[in-house]
């Protein structure tokens, strides 16, 4: 559970890893179900399948503001947390 | 003491120049542009948006893949590699890992066959740049997403280097072959950079990220067998990490470490289709596929008759090289002559003043008369290595320079000294004549002290034997 | 005001709407339902009526708040992105601008998706207009809200990557349209599940939303999954009735763990198509036990990606910039998301992790084929399948807090399937019971959408 938390970016206090740790074994236990089929078939990326969609290398701009969703700008740079 | 046993495996990344980005239709190639004006919603990760594949990169990568005598899968799939990280939009990647484009191929480096492990195309992150200036000690990062999105093919070996000079060859003529593919534009900074995991003695790997410059590959990998040996000399282990090269100190050090394992979670990307490369697909990109260096490095030797280490510098020198020599070739057929000016002296002058074929203002044109010039005796080779620095500073045709400067005696002008020097000099006119070899030379040594010895001696020799007859 | 879109069309082609009125009596009509019944997230005070011509011209449209509106705020039910302004319109949204659709509002959904009642509103969950004690429904309970309520004409953009647009529709008594997977573009739609996402339509009647699910399909470049299957007026196919016609009903959707007097609904129901000269009969699907398990392992996988980009960066919740990047995502996250996303990052975070993922993700991938073909092989036999839209009556709030995730879940077994298999679907009301609305849901084969208008519209008003 601490495990997935991390990797998850989630903090969650002792009593939520209990609670959420329980709900999940109780729904992993519920896909269990799936060991008793033997499906071979090819797994179905898409309800339909879908290939070959491609996009011709040619340059659109768009106009737009890009920071303005954003409260933390600095100049034009999007600022974020540091990374050590 | 014993040699460690080394190995090393490379995972190189290539920023691959198309027009537009891997997922969307924002420049590929950004240069200097203001912060985050090369973006859109996709790159920028914005809720709603979607990727779509963009087909050049795909033909891109094929193209690398076949250049690396890979197999090209049939079926290729895109993946989402999942982390946190600042500079990635959707704190996934899109990647391929399960089905890449393509697998299994090699490349031979002298008697080392190094395997590749496979090809696959995939999206760069975007630039991060630290308010401080170091990685370590900024308070915030600023973020610019130029980048993000810009096409990469990444290039995995398997651990077949056994030393760091070989991966720092093996690094030059991939990025040749990446050249003459015309996937890759080596001139743009920060275009192909190497992540590379190395251990010693069957010890733990250590991977050292993201190191920009051939010279630096290699100084990166000596530096960490010299740690590593270190290490196991004191009779401790090496520990297995992430470590990043710094460029100034020649060290690598270890960036922070995480507290946890990564685990990507890939899955395949629902917003993704199944991309087909058809044998078709495939064959008409070999019928089609850029001479690779190997293979126009043979032809000039087959064809012009050059040596192998001309051959070899002119290829290697890049792409713009070899054009610039068959373009000379086209207009004065002088094979032998135009290569050797080309890699004795052209090339000095350039690297002098640090700078590359196409962007100087040397032209084949201009640069065949100046070979011309040296052909007919024109200019003496010593002129005409001063000539070629002038050339190269200004451009201007080496005639031009050549009057301007005096540097060229004419045809005429050497036949008038000749004759003169003939004609003052009879006893050693009529010494030559009963053959004695030496008259001739004092006949040479007096034009040249004449000419002030602008003049070619043998060209001399052949006026002055001309006119004796 | 007349509610009937057709009658509304008629007078402003005759020219009998002054529009600015209209609109500001509209307005003003949905935030009395708001204060009653809470179906918004954000009212469109100022909304856009300089292109209002076209086959949508004049007439109210709302948006479910997963779908980006240009200029608008867009939440996706959730707090993590409370705020967000999108600077472009969906696909779907501009396509019904175009035709002269006025958007009117966004209305509250479970927080992206994830929730079968709307309760999982980050903004306060919507109310039966029934019953305000029980719930819309869900995931698009704010859609089937206002399309119950309103007293103007209105038509509602839906989405459904489960069957959230069968289940408000089902305990609202409206009509819902979940189209063929790729039938309606993708692009500006934010993702739950992107493999099983559709938008579609909840209205009052079936020509209402045949109406605007025709406007707003169609191939778009900027979608790599849409479909470039030719689409028709579905509006063609109101009306026409359904004699000869096959339906089955899977005998595993009528089970003992059917509310019965949903059952009696259903079943009365079906009398009226026997009446109108189609063939009824009993079929089975044995592969439905295994799809609630498939369709959230698949969905929970692409979910937790999905909801990785929210970590106030660029736009939505964010908080001063202290700490390493880790530190801050993980505290944005926590204080944006609710219960449900949290149970489904998690739980798809686990199951996308290596040594997990071939017997859980990839597994599903090869049931959700198995499934596909076992409807295919159905609409072989029969026109289409019919069963019970929900497998209970809308229920109390309080009921719904009891319930564990895993009962939850096991909400949309009616649903699910044909989810997964994106394959079209069409929910419309068929009666009460105790005054609460009772769907019948009818499963046609991909690309159907028209038949199934057929079918539905013939139960329509009886």
């Amino acid at each position: 559970m601490e495990h997935i938390c991390m990797l998850a970016k989630l903090n969650l206090t002792e009593q939520e890893k209990e609670s959420y740790a329980r709900e999940l074994s109780d729904v992993l236990e519920a896909f269990k179900v799936l060991d008793s089929i033997d499906a071979k078939d090819e797994p179905a990326f898409h309800p339909i399948e879908i290939k070959d969609r491609l996009r011709e290398d040619e340059v659109r701009r768009t106009k737009w503001n890009p920071l303005g969703n954003a409260k933390s700008v600095d100049k034009k740079y999007f600022t974020g947390p540091k990374i050590v | 003491m014993m040699e460690p046993e080394v190995m090393i495996g490379i995972e190189a990344h290539v920023q691959l120049n198309t027009k537009s980005k891997m997922f969307c239709s924002d420049m590929s190639e950004p240069g200097d542009a203001e912060p985050n004006s090369n973006t859109c919603p996709i790159c920028l990760g914005f809720p709603g948006s979607k990727p779509k594949v963009n087909a050049k990169a795909v033909e891109h990568g094929a193209m690398i893949g076949l250049a690396l005598n890979s197999r090209i899968n049939e079926k290729m799939f895109f993946s989402r590699k999942a982390y946190f990280y600042p500079d990635l939009s959707k704190n996934y990647q899109i990647t391929q890992y399960e089905i890449p484009l393509a697998s299994g191929g090699f490349m031979q480096l002298g008697e080392t066959k190094i395997r590749i492990r496979r090809v696959h195309i995939e999206e760069d992150p975007a630039k991060l740049v630290h308010d401080s200036g170091e990685i370590t000690s900024a308070n915030k990062v600023l973020i610019d997403y130029n980048r993000a999105g810009v096409p990469l093919a990444e290039i995995v070996t398997e651990p077949d280097f056994k030393n760091p000079r070989q991966v720092r060859q093996f690094m030059e003529h991939l990025s040749s072959v990446l050249e003459y593919l015309g996937v890759y534009d080596p001139k743009r900074e920060m275009s192909l950079r190497v992540d590379a995991n190395i251990s010693i003695n069957g010890g733990e790997r250590v991977e050292i990220k993201n190191i920009t410059g051939f010279e630096n590959v290699e100084k990166a990998l000596s530096y960490e067998v010299v740690r590593q040996s270190g290490i196991t000399r004191m009779g401790a282990k090496v520990e297995r990490e992430t470590r990043h090269f710094n460029a100034e100190v020649k060290t690598t050090s270890a960036l922070r470490k995480k507290e946890y394992e990564e685990d990507y979670g890939y899955i395949f990307d629902p917003d993704l289709p199944m991309i087909t490369l058809t044998r078709k697909f495939v064959d008409s990109l070999k019928a089609n596929m850029p001479e690779l260096p190997e293979q126009r490095a043979a032809r000039l030797v087959k064809d012009y008759k050059i040596s192998d280490y001309y051959a070899n510098v002119i290829i290697y020198t890049g792409k713009p090289m070899a054009d610039f020599y068959e373009a000379c070739l086209k207009l004065e057929n002088k094979p032998e002559p135009i290569a050797s000016w080309l890699v004795n002296y052209l090339l000095k002058s350039l690297n002098w003043r640090s700078e590359r074929i196409e962007d100087s203002k040397v032209k084949p044109e201009t640069f065949v008369e100046l070979i011309r010039m040296i052909e007919k005796g024109e200019v003496t080779e010593r002129y005409a290595k001063e000539l070629m620095k002038q050339y190269v500073d200004t451009g201007t045709s080496p005639k031009k320079l050549a009057a301007k400067e005096k540097f060229a005696l004419s045809e005429s002008d050497m036949l008038k000294i000749v004759r003169e020097i003939i004609s003052k000099n009879g006893k050693a006119v009529s010494e030559f004549k009963s053959g004695k070899g030496e008259a001739l030379q004092f006949l040479i040594g007096l034009v040249l002290k004449e000419t002030k010895k602008q003049a070619d001696p043998k060209t001399i020799k052949g006026i002055i034997e001309k006119e004796i007859r | 005001m007349e509610t009937s879109i057709r009658k509304h069309i008629e007078a402003i082609k005759n020219g009998d709407v002054k529009l600015e009125e209209f609109v500001s009596e509209v307005l003003e009509r949905c935030e009395k339902v708001q204060s009653k019944y809470r179906p918004f997230i954000t009212i469109n005070k100022k909304p856009d009526l300089k292109k209002s011509k076209g086959k949508l011209a004049g007439i109210p449209i709302s948006v479910k708040d997963s779908i980006c509106t240009d200029g608008i705020q867009t939440t996706a039910g959730s707090k993590i992105l409370e705020g967000y302004v999108p600077p472009f319109d969906a696909t779907c949204v501009a396509n019904a601008r175009k035709e002269g659709g006025i958007i009117i509002g966004k209305t509250a959904l479970d927080e992206f998706g994830f929730g079968t009642f709307s309760t999982n509103c980050a903004y306060g969950a919507p109310k039966n207009p029934h019953d305000p004690e029980r719930a819309c429904g869900g995931s698009s309970g704010g859609a089937g809200c206002i399309t119950a309520a309103a007293d103007f004409p209105h038509i509602a953009i839906a989405q459904s990557t489960g069957g959230s647009i069968t289940a408000p529709a089902a305990f609202t008594g409206t009509v819902g349209i979940t189209p063929t997977y790729g039938r309606v573009s993708r692009y500006g739609l934010i993702d739950y599940a992107n493999s099983m996402d559709k938008i579609g339509v909840i209205g009052k009647e079936v020509y209402d939303a045949a109406l605007l699910l025709s406007v707003m399909s169609g191939y778009d470049p900027l979608d790599s999954t849409s479909s470039e299957e030719k689409t028709d007026d579905l509006t063609s196919y109101v009306g026409k009735g359904i004699e000869g016609m096959r339906f089955g009903i899977p005998k595993e959707y009528v089970s003992d763990t059917t509310d019965k007097k949903v059952v009696s609904g259903f079943m009365k129901a079906v009398q009226k198509l026997e009446v109108a000269g189609a063939k009824v009969e009993e079929t089975s699907l044995p592969l439905t036990k295994y799809a609630v398990s498939s369709y959230y392992l698949i969905a929970i996988s692409e979910a937790s990606t999905n909801l990785a980009k929210y970590c106030g960066l660029r736009y939505g919740m964010q908080q001063e910039i202290v700490g390493d990047f880790e530190t801050y995502f993980s505290k944005v996250r926590t204080a944006g998301f609710g219960k449900e996303a949290k149970r489904r990052i998690l739980l798809g975070t686990y199951a996308r992790m290596a040594g997990y993922r071939d017997a859980y993700y990839l597994k599903a991938l090869r049931v959700r084929a198995k499934i596909i073909k076992e409807f295919k092989s159905e609409f072989k036999k029969f026109d289409a399948l019919i069963a019970p839209s929900m497998p209970i009556l809308p229920p109390k709030f309080s009921e719904i807090d009891k319930l564990t995730p895993i009962q939850t879940y096991n909400m949309d077994i009616l649903t699910i399937a044909s989810n997964m298999a994106g394959i079209p679907s069409l929910s419309v009301p068929v009666g009460k019971a105790d005054g609460l609305p009772i769907g019948l849901q009818i499963m046609g084969d991909h690309f159907a959408e028209g038949k199934l208008i057929q079918i539905g519209s013939s139960l329509e008003g009886r």
